[in-house]
């Protein structure tokens, strides 16, 4: 037996070993010649698609994104469970919360009673989609909107919700979507800048919104949001100051151009060159912003469409109008916040103020933009950073209730961009309380915006600190159902 | 035989190890044209496997009634061939796949043909352990049938064996398909036949075979022909939704207006479930209903450009004037989409700049620019156009007849325009018109209704039609610049933002309406000697409902300090930190209605220290001194007051301060007692009033300082 083993042995020696790694290497070899690249080194350069253009030929051109910020209650807007009605009262099962985190406003409350809408749910169009009484304008146009009711995120306050959902990190400094658009795509209107933020409030109460949700983070700053405000002014330090005319502004421009360009002959900074820029669209923007600010030149049905308060600056009608202006006139990505969605209690008196401030104009903005072809190329998107509970926060009477932070589901409707009109996707429980079919995520959300948008999320990457960002970092799949 | 074996097993590491490598370094690969007869060879070789292992397998059953040298050699011979072939066929399988063949199908055949490929090769090389050498045979036997039946639904279609049995249940929708399984079909197999069918059969009907929807259900039949009026299936439909009665129940997929509508057509045509498409006559609203509504729904398809690409580089130049934007439609696709911008910066040359790439233009957009004639002869010279807006332009309908050239175009947007009725012939056209925007036209809904008949295949947007019934709200006047805080005898502008709209106003407290006094200009506010005066206004317009009442209450200015000066201007940050502005600023606020504007200056820990000083000369006999303080509504709800302390203090030579009054607030519940601190001046003139506000340990806001 040792015998055998020693001869077994034997029969591998150094010849064998060569002639066998021989045939192995040949092979391996013969299979290099097929791949003439191989050693060439990344292929990334060669592969990557200029900046500016679409990855692929999509509809969609623009975005409007509607952030109804603090969280609309999905169980009085879209997702109707009249199961709740039934079991007014009675504690949320564990079978249900599964252990899932709350927030350190409700964590500590007794018992967790379920409680239904007040509100009267009916259904609408071609999809039979509910839809609260709370929102009659929106239920009249069910055919040209997708709901998702299948909503989720990982935050669970406000901050890192909204910050998710604008940069699809929880934590701050990553470029907003907006600024990724920018990017991406570059600016349709050379004159204005490509990421526009408007902001309203609502008599609800309220969540803080901050200028970080609509920063450049680590791209160039020509990609950051320009938030128009309220004022007669709408882009502060526009106008030329008095006793300055435009053709003196060009001088100054033109001297000023010239120096700069010294100091780029210098230092080679491209910042000098981002600077250069930004002071010419300025100059530019001095003729085309008060073209588009100007709403006297709407006719009155328009305003009679969007709600007279379209005609007092800073409300959510005049912004709807604002944004659907800048959109025509080829703004990439116009943010709206509409703060005041908060409703922790007295739910009941609070919602209706809210919805009655958006409802009219978010479907006016939709109607309005059709009837000027535009619905097609024109995404627009509306929903907050996350849901309600099903349960009760604080003392639950007869009338009135409050509900806490969810962020395990929720709703959000988009519109128009190459958008299924007429759908509802997605399903949660008996309870509303966890997904039941169809979860589409923060990240998935990003996904099939950009996918919308004629972007590959997995292929528009910026490189930073080491390594290659995306809006949707690691993650997102593309919700190939919504898509027309 | 030895030297055959040495020479297989060297040829089978060869082989392995090339497969391997290629596995590895996929994406890399790059097959040349001259080596790709080599992988379509695939298909003529890997019966040779097929055929091997099953004949491996056999030969196996059969070991006990052969000589055992024979077999042992027999089967060597066949094992070395059988994984010479494998591994052939599936490199040639290999390169076959780089060739672009991409789908679920293609994945699972080559990764199994892959792993069988690997498992042969282990064979080979335990074929001495007996038991480890059978199991894997018979796994292979099992894995050859696997890999061959992907393989063949590559080839052949996934349904391939059972098509036969499928195919006479769903045939290809034509012409001479009935209309009924066609498209009625469809539509009950969708809403009806979940609860309709032979194993639920609710309400005794079954709706998924035409007996079973002659025969009809526990109520009779479905459809009377030629009388959907009277079917009981049409009936039910168009029942409201929370009836009993109603179908499909509530909270199922309910039936569209359109589906009702054809299956009302159908019905009114006599409920034929033989007539096919190409029967009908053209005439019959059957047929015109299915061509106008249905056919163009599934018309959509994603174009395909065969022109060339455009220079990059002459796009780029044409990119440099900051007025026009030209873009490709995306990195793989040659259509260009151009928009032009900017009413005051349009000229025509931005257009005619284009003629080098006006093969690649599909998309225009000139909305609300003065494009003329001209520019339009030009847009007409761009063939491919496929996407024009001229909404907001001044086009009429004669100078669209220069776009007659535009045959491919597809949509047209005209809201916001001059065009009339008249149109019609233009679009006319355009044969593969598809969508056009009338919205904001002289076009009317009868024009519409004419242009919808002649062009079938079009839909028309008319957009949003304002509704004379229903009237919407007017928003209340307003008051220029807040300001509201006055001389008796000084005017004011009380206007609104919407052109034509009237406000009538009041002064008496009375409630105003149309018949109250008209506001045609500045407003002159008397206050007659009391300290305030409430204007009522109301605004009014045709078409619209009144707006609600609004109020404006004007305040006496009193006495206003010749120079006023303040050591520390409030909280900066989310307050403007201006106090010394806002409290002489003549705008009061609401003080229940704090907000972080530019009209409140915040305090939190530093008190409010302001002194006025009102001149040595011409010294006003001032009695009263107040200070209008916020309270918001987070202060109401910890019912805390803002406010620890009010002083104020006089001087004439602002050395020595005198305390004319102190009040304190620490503990008070009732906050409207801080909306107006009044702090009384002993009798006599002085010069300078200090006036001290400490904070209570949270944000103290406060408005406006009077002297009275």
């Amino acid at each position: 037996m040792k015998k055998d083993v020693f001869e077994h042995h034997l029969n591998i020696n150094r010849r064998h070993f060569f002639k066998k790694a021989a045939m192995g290497l040949g092979g391996v070899a013969l299979g290099s010649l097929l791949a003439p690249d191989l050693f060439k080194g990344s292929q990334d350069a060669a592969n990557q698609i200029p900046l500016g253009l679409k990855h692929f030929a999509s509809k969609a051109k623009r975005i409007i994104m509607l952030v109804q910020n603090g969280a609309p209650s999905q169980l009085e807007t879209f997702d109707f469970k009249p199961k709740l009605r039934d079991m007014f009262g009675q504690d949320l099962p564990e079978s249900i919360r599964q252990g899932q985190r709350l927030t350190g406003m409700t964590a500590y409350q007794k018992s967790f009673p379920l409680v239904g809408s007040k509100f009267g749910f009916k259904q609408y169009g071609n999809s039979g989609a509910w839809v609260s009484e709370l929102l009659p304008n929106i239920a009249k146009i069910t055919d040209d909107i997708c709901i998702v009711k299948s909503m989720h995120t990982d935050a669970i306050n406000h901050d890192p919700a909204l910050t998710f959902l604008q940069t699809g990190a929880q934590v701050g400094n990553r470029p907003s979507m907006g600024s990724w658009f920018s990017y991406g795509l570059g600016s349709e209107n050379k004159n204005l800048p490509a990421f526009c933020v408007l902001l309203s409030k609502g008599g609800g109460t309220g969540q803080g919104v901050y200028s970080k949700l609509w920063s450049n983070g680590f791209l160039d700053s020509t990609h950051q949001g320009v938030q128009l405000s309220a004022s007669e002014n709408p882009i502060l330090y526009l106008n030329n100051p008095k006793g300055m005319n435009m053709k003196s502004r060009r001088d100054m421009l033109n001297h000023l151009g010239t120096l700069n360009e010294m100091g780029y002959k210098e230092f080679k900074d491209p910042e000098i060159h981002s600077k250069i820029k930004q002071y010419e669209m300025a100059y530019r923007m001095q003729t085309a912003v008060p073209e588009i600010t100007d709403v006297s030149k709407e006719p009155d049905h328009i305003k009679k469409l969007y709600g007279a308060d379209c005609m007092i600056p800073g409300t959510y009608a005049a912004n709807c109008l604002l944004a659907r202006k800048l959109s025509e006139s080829g703004v990439r990505f116009v943010q709206l916040y509409h703060q005041g969605w908060d409703q922790h209690n007295n739910l009941v008196g609070q919602i209706k103020g809210q919805a009655k401030d958006v409802d009219q104009a978010s479907a006016a903005l939709i109607t309005d933009l059709k009837q000027r072809g535009l619905l097609d190329e024109t995404l627009v998107i509306w929903g907050g950073e996350f849901g309600r509970t099903n349960y009760c926060q604080g003392k639950l009477t007869k009338d009135n209730y409050g509900r806490d932070h969810h962020p395990r589901a929720f709703s959000i409707f988009m519109a128009g961009g190459g958008v299924k009109g007429g759908k509802v996707y997605g399903k949660t429980d008996e309870l509303g309380y966890n997904i039941i079919e169809n979860p589409v995520h923060i990240h998935d959300l990003h996904a099939t915006i950009m996918h919308l948008m004629g972007l590959d999320h997995e292929k528009l990457t910026y490189k930073y600190l080491g390594r290659r960002f995306r809006l949707t970092d690691v993650h997102g799949h593309v919700v190939k159902d919504i898509l027309a | 035989m030895k030297k055959i074996t040495s020479f297989a097993l060297n040829a089978l590491l060869f082989l392995h190890c090339l497969l391997l490598f290629l596995i590895v370094f996929e994406t890399s690969v790059k097959v040349p044209f001259w080596l790709q007869p080599l992988g379509r060879m695939h298909p003529i070789l890997l019966h040779f496997p097929v055929a091997f292992v099953v004949l491996l397998a056999l030969l196996n059953t059969l070991k006990k009634q052969l000589d055992e040298h024979a077999f042992n050699k027999i089967n060597l011979f066949l094992l070395l061939i059988t994984a010479i072939t494998t591994a052939l066929a599936t490199l040639m399988g290999f390169l076959l796949s780089l060739e672009g063949y991409e789908s679920q199908l293609m994945n699972l055949h080559k990764w199994a043909g892959i792993v069988l490929c690997f498992l042969i090769y282990s064979l080979v090389l335990l074929r001495k352990q007996k038991i480890v050498y059978q199991t894997l045979l018979y796994i292979g036997l099992i894995g050859i049938v696997l890999v061959g039946h992907y393989g063949a639904g590559l080839t052949h279609g996934k349904n391939f064996i059972t098509e036969p049995l499928l195919a006479a249940k769903t045939k290809k929708i034509d012409e001479s398909t009935p209309v009924y399984s066609a498209y009625i079909k469809p539509i009950l197999n969708a809403k009806c036949v979940s609860c309709h069918n032979p194993e639920k059969r609710k309400g005794a009907l079954d709706l998924s075979t035409i007996e079973g929807i002659t025969k009809g259900g526990k109520n009779g039949p479905l459809w009377v022909a030629h009388k959907p009026e009277n079917s009981q299936f049409m009936q039910r439909a168009q029942l409201p939704i929370n009836d009993k009665e109603h179908m499909p129940p509530e909270g199922k997929p309910q039936l569209t207006p359109l589906e009702i509508e054809l299956l009302e057509t159908w019905i009114l045509q006599g409920a034929n479930n033989t007539i096919s498409f190409a029967q009908l006559k053209p005439e019959a609203p059957l047929k015109k209903l299915i061509e106008k509504k249905w056919q163009k729904q599934k018309a959509s398809t994603i174009p395909k450009y065969t022109f060339e690409f455009a220079d990059a580089k002459l796009v780029e130049s044409l990119n440099s004037s900051p007025y026009r934007t030209v873009i490709q439609k995306s990195s793989n696709s040659p259509a260009i989409d151009v928009s032009i911008y900017g009413e005051s910066t349009y000229s025509l040359k931005l257009l005619t700049d284009l003629s080098e790439i006006k093969e690649q233009i599909v998309f225009l957009n000139v909305a609300k620019l003065p494009v003329d004639n001209k520019a339009l002869e030009f847009i007409g010279t761009l063939n491919n156009l496929e996407h024009l807006i001229l909404n907001g332009t001044d086009v009429k309908n004669n100078d669209l007849q220069a776009l007659k050239t535009c045959l491919k175009l597809q949509s047209i947007s005209l809201s916001s325009t001059k065009v009339n009725a008249s149109v019609l012939s233009i679009l006319k056209n355009f044969k593969n018109l598809k969508e056009v925007f009338l919205w904001n036209t002289p076009i009317t809904s009868n024009d519409l209704a004419v242009f919808e008949k002649e062009l079938p295949l079009v839909t028309f947007y008319k957009g949003y039609v304002s509704d004379t019934n229903t009237l919407a709200n007017l928003t209340p006047p307003i008051l220029e610049g807040n300001i509201n805080v006055i001389n008796s005898g000084d005017r004011v502008k009380i206007w609104h933002k919407m052109n034509g709209v009237k406000i009538h106003y009041t002064d008496n407290g009375d409630k105003p309406d149309s018949s109250s006094t008209l506001l045609n200009s500045d407003l002159k506010v008397m206050l007659d000697g009391k300290k305030f005066k409430t204007i009522k206004t109301i605004a009014y317009k045709n078409g619209w409902k009144p707006s609600s009442v609004k109020s404006f209450t004007f305040l006496d200015k009193g006495f206003v300090p010749k120079a006023f000066e303040l050591e520390y201007e409030g909280i900066l940050g989310e307050y403007t930190g201006s106090a010394k502005r806002i409290l002489l600023d003549n705008v009061v606020m609401n003080n229940n209605k704090v907000d972080v504007s530019k009209f409140w200056a915040g305090f939190q820990e530093k008190p409010l220290i302001a002194i006025a000083d009102f001149g040595k000369t011409e010294t006003p006999n001032i009695n009263e001194v107040i200070l209008s303080v916020g309270y918001s509504f987070y202060q109401n709800r910890i019912k805390h007051c803002p406010v620890k302390y009010v002083e104020l203090w006089i001087s004439n030579d602002k050395q020595q301060w005198k305390l004319a009054q102190r009040k304190n607030y620490e503990n008070t519940k009732n906050l409207e007692d801080i909306k107006n601190i009044s702090l009384k001046v002993p009798n006599g003139k002085y010069q300078y009033y200090k006036i001290v506000a400490q904070p209570n340990g949270i944000k103290m806001h406060v408005d406006q300082l009077f002297f009275y």
